[in-house]
């Protein structure tokens, strides 16, 4: 073990990095928020499925689709990014390879963002 | 920090088997965990047979016996054998429990019993706490008031009190933390269940004046907010008590600092 | 060593007692493992829907081509865990947003709470493709 907990004196223990309580309310706001949000996301998939290419690219055009998609996307990659963070601090101690692990979580989540992001732009340009 | 297995000089190897000299139906086997720090050699399993009908009804009573008439070098710790000293707090077949209040009829087959999870081993049954009691220390489980103090004690009224029930019934046995996995992989950084929950039970006297501060010293990503709520603590816990419920109090108090 | 509390003391190595070896499973502690394992999961859904965002916006070739894959038997499998993981995550993110009311404690609320919320999720992927079937719109 790197760290000792016995080795670690009540002194210590006192100290607190005071935050957490943000992240707590991020991780329970983003929750509330995809609930409606992914059951949405089930109807559009249900309304989508079978309707080919033009089917699909008249759904995602409409306005209220495009502002739903992005804030779904948009919750989901932040909930996903919190998540997989708490992850990571739980297992992985060494610090290295916990910050190579947090940026490409971050980039990932980023990429979903961007990735959705352009895409609808170009939809919303075409319409 | 996860380590799935454990270190390899912590692996345990097949032990002794003590076979009794004669099985009947009421001959119960007990495989218990067993280090002799004075060896080095890695912990193992021995085996005994014992006769219960021989001892009293609860696995304290079988591990005196085995002490007293088969094996002496078997170490564990106990105190009060009902339940409110804590010290005999060890994993009984899977599960952490006080032994002295836990029949051998409420298990089948064969038993086993190892020390306290994911702890520094002393000797046999008895873990090292030190950390355990650094931790509840550090919490301050004591009353402070900024108030000048009154003539006679400090009143508090009924109401007030209940809210302290399930709290200051806590015995510290350790049977909650060392539950947790959370508190395996991180107890260098993480408080636990037991030192949280006793952390509440101060935050929840209506006499102390410190709850603010209180709350500011446990906001922490590591010290509070490695409970997941696995729920481990309150599944374990031989007081019947709920250290994840005082956890999720502490964590609505956050926001807010009270 | 000034501390006035339990002071650090030098210690002979002493073995980590086991654990995962040991412990016989709650029912609490395997949902909390399978939160994590749905929510890892639904990010690999996360991904492939903005994949299917970004094909739509390509064109038609495009989007026909992902189309084939999304809509192969092997694709709707992958859709039908992917679902699976994304509900079962959903209801047992409100069984903990139950929790962090305080409510639900009590170990047998507890165990019954997960296990309708474990059910709704699946409850509610069944029925989703059901539907789906049903009305004709993916077939196999």
């Amino acid at each position: 073990m790197s760290h000792d907990p016995i080795n670690r004196s009540a002194q210590s223990w006192k100290k607190s990095e005071k935050h957490g309580a943000g992240e707590w309310l991020a991780e329970r706001f983003t929750s509330i928020a995809l609930i409606p949000l992914v059951l949405w996301a089930a109807y559009a998939a249900f309304t989508i499925a079978g309707t080919g290419y033009d089917g699909a690219l008249a759904f995602v055009s409409k306005p209220f689709n495009i502002l739903a998609i992005a804030a779904t996307m948009l919750i989901t990659a932040w909930h996903m990014y919190m998540g997989v963070k708490v992850i990571i601090d739980d297992y992985i101690g060494k610090p290295g390879t916990r910050g190579f692990l947090l940026f490409l979580t971050f980039a990932l989540s980023a990429a979903v963002v961007a990735a959705t992001g352009g895409a609808l732009w170009l939809v919303y340009q075409g319409a | 920090m996860v380590e799935l297995t454990l270190p390899k000089n912590s692996q345990v190897k097949q032990g002794k088997r003590f076979k009794a000299a004669k099985r009947t139906k009421t001959t119960r086997t007990y495989k218990i965990y067993r280090f002799d720090p004075d060896t080095g050699e890695n912990p193992r399993w021995d085996t005994y047979e014992v006769d219960s009908a021989d001892h009293g009804p609860m696995l304290l009573d079988s591990l005196i016996h085995i002490k007293n008439s088969i094996d002496s070098t078997l170490s564990f710790r106990r105190s009060c054998r009902e339940g409110i000293c804590g010290s005999c707090a060890m994993n009984i077949g899977g599960r952490n429990t006080l032994a002295c209040i836990k029949g051998h009829d409420e298990f089948s087959g064969e038993i086993t019993i190892a020390p306290l999870p994911h702890m520094p081993v002393v000797k046999d049954l008895v873990p090292d706490l030190t950390g355990f009691y650094n931790q509840y220390a550090s919490i301050e489980p004591f009353l402070q008031a900024k108030t000048p103090d009154p003539e006679k004690e400090r009143l508090q009224t009924p109401k007030n009190r209940d809210k302290l029930d399930g709290l200051y019934e806590c015995i510290l046995c350790a049977c909650c933390s060392t539950s947790c996995p959370s508190y395996w992989w991180n107890q260098d950084k993480y408080l636990g269940p037991a030192a949280l929950l006793q952390a509440y039970r101060w935050i929840a006297d209506s006499r102390d004046e410190n709850r603010k501060e209180r709350l500011e010293a446990l906001e922490d990503p590591f010290k509070l907010y490695r409970c997941h709520t696995i729920m481990n603590c309150a599944q374990v816990c031989p007081k019947g008590l709920n250290p994840a419920k005082a956890i999720a109090e502490i964590k609505k108090l956050m926001p807010a600092k009270g | 060593m000034s501390e006035k509390t339990l002071a650090p003391r030098p210690l002979p190595p002493r073995p980590m007692s086991p654990h995962l070896q040991i412990w016989r499973f709650h029912f609490t502690m395997f949902s909390s493992i399978m939160h994590r394992i749905t929510g890892s999961a639904a990010i690999g859904g996360v991904v492939l829907i903005a994949a299917w965002l970004v094909c739509l916006a390509l064109g038609r070739d495009t989007y026909t081509l992902f189309t084939q894959y999304a809509a192969s038997p092997l694709g709707l499998l992958v859709w039908f865990g992917l679902s699976l993981a994304g509900f079962v995550h959903l209801t047992g993110g409100l069984r903990h947003l139950i929790w962090d009311t305080g409510a639900s404690f009590e170990l047998k609320k507890a165990n019954a709470l997960t296990a309708w919320t474990f059910a709704l999720g699946i409850v509610l992927t069944l029925a989703f493709w059901a539907v789906l079937f049903a009305t004709g719109k993916v077939t196999l």
